[in-house]
């Protein structure tokens, strides 16, 4: 009787021993720091056919929030390094409180979740940001987009701005009988200190070293830098480019590199042929953007038209550049620009999501546009 | 073929699986990284790895045996070179560089 008693004692001991060490387990993570002003952002749950367009569309949120400087975006390969090692699988996530989880496990205050449905031939998207501490949505967005999946983008660029709360231009559609507005100023601004050496369509060469795009009022370098580089000192190249006394120089998107790709141009350079205005002279085809991707970032062909990732640390071989730009009236690109460099991707008919580098994932190696093709036969066994 | 393509933007291999009739397993394991379109699995091959068996509507297999074999290739690896020459045989990156860019 004694030892049964004992043995009574022993098991409750267990029992409260063991459910302490959960509670304090459970504790710990309920108590985890959290980051009010960092935000991870999650790829949209698509419920149409193109689920490919999830992490794209997911990209341009991530793009307007790092642009505002109001949070703290945790890159995606930080995010998956971080939630791998904690185990937590992302496949399968999607319910709110699952996202709210993975945003306890990255210290995060915010989460954005985003997700794209369609009705009939109209695109409903919504954004909301929650609170992770409280899993409550604090902000919430919608936006209706009766369009070509392609134009989701700026979509998806005017509902991020708006759960920011910053301003939303809306779409101005262009008059053909007078210039817009903001396009006469660049021009102003490019002439007043400089001199036009050429044209080429919607192109103005000026003696500074730059050329104005009159469509999507962008001023690009007039060559690029010249020689191989990686991402990291091309970025520093575009900031400390002083091209034309001017300051305000950054790396191009992919977007905006797309919008500069004419197929109907051509010339040579490392031995391919680039698609671009003469008056804007590549030394190689491939040009780094701004866009990453945890360790990688996003590049863009000018002899296909595609973008591709490679990693940003990639060395000198690489044949890789970049070409600053800046925009002409110091603002990122408004719903005008915004609506023409649109309208030049639908011309171009291209996807701009980079294709994945097809390393280490299918039966390729290496990318798909490099012009020495290998075909190597072999046996698993 | 990594170190290369890592290095080397201008270059890309396409890699072709030929199972060899005198390895038994290699038809079934063929497909079945075809199926899974993963180079991770030929990967594990590579390394002596089991794998599973993934079954999947695929004639890629049998279009490459028809293929390397209408090319007169019997043994693997074969290499078909940018400008259509082939190698039989494996090689050194520095060797296959050589090639590739027809400095051999």
């Amino acid at each position: 009787m004694k030892k049964a008693i004992e043995a009574l004692i022993a098991l409750l001991f267990l029992i409260f021993t063991v459910s302490g060490s959960l509670a304090v387990e459970k504790m710990n993570k309920s108590e985890t720091k959290l980051i009010d002003n960092y935000v991870a952002i999650f790829d949209f749950e698509v419920r149409t056919g193109d689920k490919d367009i999830s992490r794209l569309l997911a990209d341009k949120v991530i793009h307007v929030f790092s642009e505002s400087k109001k949070y703290e975006v945790i890159d995606r390969g930080n995010m998956n390094k971080i939630l791998g090692e904690q185990k937590f699988q992302m496949s399968g996530c999607v319910a709110q409180e699952c996202k709210v989880e993975a945003g306890q496990i990255l210290g995060v205050g915010k989460i954005v979740n985003g997700s794209l449905g369609i009705i009939g031939k109209t695109y409903y998207l919504t954004l909301q940001m929650i609170d992770v501490k409280t899993g409550k949505v604090e902000l919430s967005a919608e936006d209706e987009c009766k369009c070509e999946i392609d134009e989701l983008l700026g979509s998806t660029r005017r509902l991020a701005k708006k759960l920011l709360g910053e301003k939303v231009d809306q779409p101005v559609k262009e008059t053909k009988s007078s210039e817009p507005a903001t396009v006469a100023k660049a021009k102003t601004e490019a002439t007043a200190k400089s001199k036009e050496i050429a044209r080429d369509g919607r192109f103005i060469a000026y003696d500074n070293g730059t050329v104005l795009d009159t469509r999507t009022n962008l001023m690009w370098a007039a060559k690029d830098n010249g020689s191989n580089i990686n991402w990291v000192n091309a970025k520093s190249y575009c900031e400390n480019y002083r091209g034309g006394g001017y300051t305000d120089w950054r790396m191009p998107t992919k977007d905006e590199l797309l919008g500069l790709y004419d197929k109907t141009k051509i010339y040579k350079a490392c031995e391919y042929d680039v698609h671009l205005t003469e008056l804007i002279r590549l030394t190689c085809n491939w040009v780094w953007s701004y866009e990453t991707r945890g360790s990688e970032a996003a590049y863009f062909s000018f002899s296909g038209g595609d973008g591709y990732w490679n990693l940003q640390s990639s060395d000198d071989s690489s044949y890789l550049r970049v070409l600053p730009v800046r925009s002409g009236n110091k603002e990122r690109l408004g719903a005008e620009q915004n609506e023409q460099l649109q309208e030049i991707q639908r011309q171009n008919k291209k996807s701009v999501e980079p294709a994945r580098i097809t390393v280490g994932e299918g039966l390729n190696i290496g990318r798909k546009d490099a012009i020495k093709k290998v075909i190597v036969f072999t046996d698993p066994d | 073929m990594k170190q290369i393509a890592n290095k080397r933007k201008d270059i890309v291999f396409y890699v072709k699986l030929f199972p060899l009739s005198t390895h038994k397993d290699a038809y079934w394991k063929s497909k079945s990284i075809i199926c899974n379109n993963s180079m991770k699995l030929l990967e594990d091959c590579f390394e002596g790895k089991k794998i599973d068996k993934t079954e999947c509507e695929t004639t890629e297999v049998d279009e490459t045996l028809k293929l390397g074999t209408s090319l007169g290739i019997q043994g693997v690896p074969a290499i078909i070179l940018p400008d259509g020459r082939t190698h039989m045989g494996a090689l050194s990156d520095g060797e296959l560089l050589d090639l590739i860019d027809g400095k051999k």
